[in-house]
């Protein structure tokens, strides 16, 4: 950081888009566009290089997931503050984006009226989420009896061990096989886990079995 | 029974044919065998009979021939006495009275035989001259022989006659000479069994031995005591007093006096005993009996031969019954053999064209006739029907390969669509957002030195947000991002919203079960419900649309429920959409069904099969 001014990293792929919002941010004083990138590799590059105040980052780029970058900026020392900005609809993705480690979250639709609001915000060292995500944050908290483990440590020991497997990439019949169980009873812990950790998808399963597999 | 039905058809007819003509044969021939039989047993016991009566009468003739004679010659001699005497009144030697007194003497002085005597009636019945002085004088004309006497007063007759101090008659005889100078019927009566020295045997002896019964039958004559009088073999023995004959049957045989007997019997010089029957008859007044026997072997020879007979025709015939038999099957199994033969080859190798040549015109001739004819239709049918197989494999082939291209096609439009979807998302959205992004920016470094510049910027950039919304509203239509990245029921709750917010309709997801499904299928079902939500609002102008996911016992159902004009009644009118609607369901192996909805609108169901 350079006296007042705080220099912001943008990791997206679309031009277009890339430089609208660099002018949108630039336009402002104490903003500046110091770099940009258009996958994770590259933007790696350019913090290392830039050392930039702020990351902006898409979740979908060119051949990699904007969501690994925020993870891994959040286990650094340094911190690099991350705002998730992306076309997918915050309902479904907020929450992973901050599970992930970023500190707000905001529809691209939304960004040429509220991005710069969402830098500063963040920049603050505060959270920026719509009212609504927040709201349905704070709820899945509160109603979630269990709510001081996170969703994984709610998992049985069974369960957990398929899920483990599920990373793993193990189809529903290696896993019957590997815990000599029957292929429905493995699909009833799908399910049960699914509940548990608010998964909706079966893909939704998979990547978020793999994802905490590598973690 | 099975082991017959399973039985060839040459050992059918020939076991058929053996036990019939057996059967028959042998039931014939017993008959015929027992007729016969009875025939020759009627016939020899006849003409046993017969000869038993002749040779009675024979010897009875000969008797009363011998005791005629006798009789009519003492008789005639007396007339001659009494001629005498006569003649001595007549010519005056001596007077009448005593001519008939010396005459009458000489005639009493007389015995005929044992008890036999003279006696003279005269031709009023009344005796003139008896042994028995109390006679004389009596009228015995009421004795039927007597009458015969008067009447004919010259002759011979036999009669019975029981002497008061008798218990039976006994039979007489008399022989009567009249003289009738003096009214005189001199009588001359004797029994006659007191004759029997009379009898010439020699007499009837040829006559009785000639009588033959079969080869060594005969006939014999026998007294009461059982001294043979005639016989063939053993003539002048007693039979009582041969120890190595049997005499039972004699003894029955003069008990019994009349009738027939069967009894073994073995004359001197034969090595055994054999049956023989015997018609036998008892003459009282000589106390002998008549016989005619003849041995049974002999006359039931002809049986035996007509058994052999028999046997020998019965087994000639069977010997050529069965060659003949099987000759006969064979001409029937041997062409049913290749009427069997054919049908098996064109069972197996369905080649329906052997044909069999056959110029016979019998039930197997028009048997194979039949066959040609049915293997001729077979072959049309079977032409017919390759030809058929043939162009309705084309036609699958050419359906599968339509389904295919068409498969290919939508998959492809599928991919186009999503790719276009993906890229409106991706790309166009974007790229506006940032074109609103220097609006903003060109606004705010005008906003002061051009305010109604500024006002049009923003006016500008709130027409690209506006496209931005188009534009991600158009790649959901599209691309159901939703889907790929979150599963059906996140997808459908997207399109409800997507729909209230463009259409202005109510559109409600109703999650009574959850739902998973490979991706493919949820690809298909998705814009089948898809389909049939666009076509509720757009065709069926309905102001509320529910979406429910609900499951029928195992079966997951998905009801799209609208309030709107309903389904066209004819297919027809149904577009293009529900045709491809209908197609998906396949893919996504899934039935679906329209029905009205009570009161207004339409109730689409897609069931979903279970896989596998």
């Amino acid at each position: 950081m350079s006296g007042s001014t705080s220099r912001i990293l943008i990791v997206e792929d679309h031009p277009v888009f890339r430089l609208g919002m660099s002018e949108m941010i630039n336009q402002e004083e104490d903003l500046n566009v110091c770099g940009w990138a258009e996958s994770v590799l590259e933007a790696w590059n350019e913090i290392s290089r830039l050392d930039p105040d702020l990351v902006i980052a898409d979740i979908t780029l060119k051949h990699s997931d904007g969501l690994e970058l925020v993870r891994e900026l959040t286990r650094q020392k340094k911190r690099i503050p991350a705002l998730v900005l992306s076309m997918h609809p915050e309902s479904l993705y907020a929450e992973r984006a901050v599970m992930a480690g970023a500190r707000g979250y905001i529809m691209k639709q939304e960004a040429p009226v509220s991005v710069v609001t969402a830098i500063r915000t963040v920049l603050s060292g505060k959270i920026y989420l719509s009212d609504e995500i927040k709201e349905k944050l704070l709820l899945g908290i509160s109603s979630s009896s269990n709510h001081h483990l996170s969703p994984v440590e709610r998992l049985a020991p069974r369960e957990l061990e398929v899920f483990t497997l599920l990373g793993r990439g193990m189809s529903t019949r290696e896993i019957a096989a590997a815990l000599n169980l029957s292929m429905k009873t493995i699909g009833t812990y799908r399910e049960r886990i699914k509940e548990k950790l608010h998964l909706r998808h079966n893909n939704e399963l998979l990547k978020h079995a793999m994802s905490l597999n590598d973690a | 029974m099975e082991a017959w039905r399973n039985l060839r058809i040459g050992h059918k007819l020939l076991m058929g044919y053996l036990t019939l003509f057996i059967v028959s044969t042998t039931a014939g021939n017993f008959f015929i065998y027992l007729s016969v039989g009875n025939t020759i047993e009627k016939n020899i016991e006849s003409e046993l009979k017969n000869s038993t009566t002749t040779l009675f009468n024979m010897v009875s003739t000969s008797v009363s021939v011998a005791i005629k004679n006798h009789l009519r010659a003492v008789a005639e001699k007396n007339r001659e006495i009494l001629r005498h005497f006569y003649d001595a009144y007549t010519q005056g030697e001596l007077t009448e009275k005593e001519a008939k007194e010396r005459a009458s003497a000489v005639l009493r002085s007389q015995t005929i035989g044992t008890s036999g005597y003279l006696y003279c009636l005269n031709s009023k019945g009344v005796v003139t001259v008896h042994p028995k002085k109390g006679m004389l004088g009596t009228d015995v004309s009421g004795f039927e022989f007597v009458r015969d006497q008067i009447r004919g007063k010259e002759g011979y007759i036999e009669y019975s006659w029981k002497n008061p101090t008798e218990t039976d008659s006994r039979p007489k005889a008399l022989y009567m000479s009249y003289f009738k100078p003096w009214d005189w019927i001199v009588s001359v009566s004797s029994y006659r069994n007191e004759f029997r020295d009379l009898i010439k045997i020699e007499d009837f002896r040829q006559g009785v031995l000639s009588l033959k019964f079969g080869k060594s039958g005969y006939s014999y004559v026998t007294d009461g005591r059982g001294n043979t009088v005639l016989h063939p073999k053993m003539e002048g023995i007693n039979i009582f007093h041969r120890e190595e004959t049997p005499s039972e049957f004699f003894k029955i045989m003069l008990e019994k006096k009349e009738g027939k007997m069967i009894y073994s019997w073995k004359n001197p010089g034969e090595p055994d005993f054999r049956k023989k029957m015997v018609f036998y008859s008892y003459m009282p007044e000589l106390d002998w009996i008549v016989a005619s026997s003849s041995y049974m072997d002999e006359f039931y020879a002809p049986l035996k031969t007509m058994r052999m007979i028999f046997i020998i025709t019965t087994a000639i015939v069977i010997i050529l019954a069965i060659p003949v038999t099987l000759k006969i099957s064979a001409s029937i199994t041997t062409r049913l053999g290749e009427l069997m033969a054919h049908l098996e080859s064109s069972g197996t190798s369905r080649d329906f064209t052997p044909r069999i040549i056959s110029s016979a015109r019998d039930e197997i001739g028009k048997l194979f006739f039949y066959f040609n004819v049915f293997m001729e239709r077979l072959e049309r049918y079977s032409a017919s029907l390759n030809q058929e197989i043939a162009e309705r494999k084309d036609m699958e082939k050419a359906l599968r390969g339509s389904e295919e291209r068409y498969r290919e096609a939508q998959e492809m439009g599928d991919t186009i669509r999503r790719k276009i979807g993906q890229d409106l998302h991706d790309d166009l959205c974007p790229h506006l957002i940032g074109i609103q992004g220097f609006c903003t920016v060109l606004r705010n470094n005008i906003k002061t030195s051009s305010p109604g510049d500024a006002a049009l910027a923003e006016r500008i950039g709130a027409l690209i947000h506006e496209a931005t919304d188009k534009a991600r509203a158009l790649s959901k239509g599209l691309c159901p991002t939703h889907l790929v990245a979150h599963g059906l029921e996140s997808a459908l709750g997207e399109l409800c919203r997507t729909v209230g917010a463009f259409s202005g309709k109510e559109c409600l997801l109703v999650q009574n079960t959850p739902l998973v499904l490979d991706e493919n299928r949820e690809m298909h079902i998705y814009y089948m419900i898809q389909e049939a939500v666009y076509n509720a609002v757009k065709h069926g102008n309905a102001e509320t649309i529910i979406i429910t996911l609900d499951r029928e016992a195992d079966t997951p159902v998905i009801f799209v429920d609208d309030d709107g004009s309903g389904m066209p009644d004819s297919p027809d009118d149904h577009g293009v959409g529900l045709k491809i609607m209908v197609h998906r369901m396949a893919r996504a192996n899934c039935s679906v069904s329209w029905e009205t909805n009570d009161p207004r609108g339409t109730r689409v169901r897609i069931a979903l099969l279970k896989e596998g």
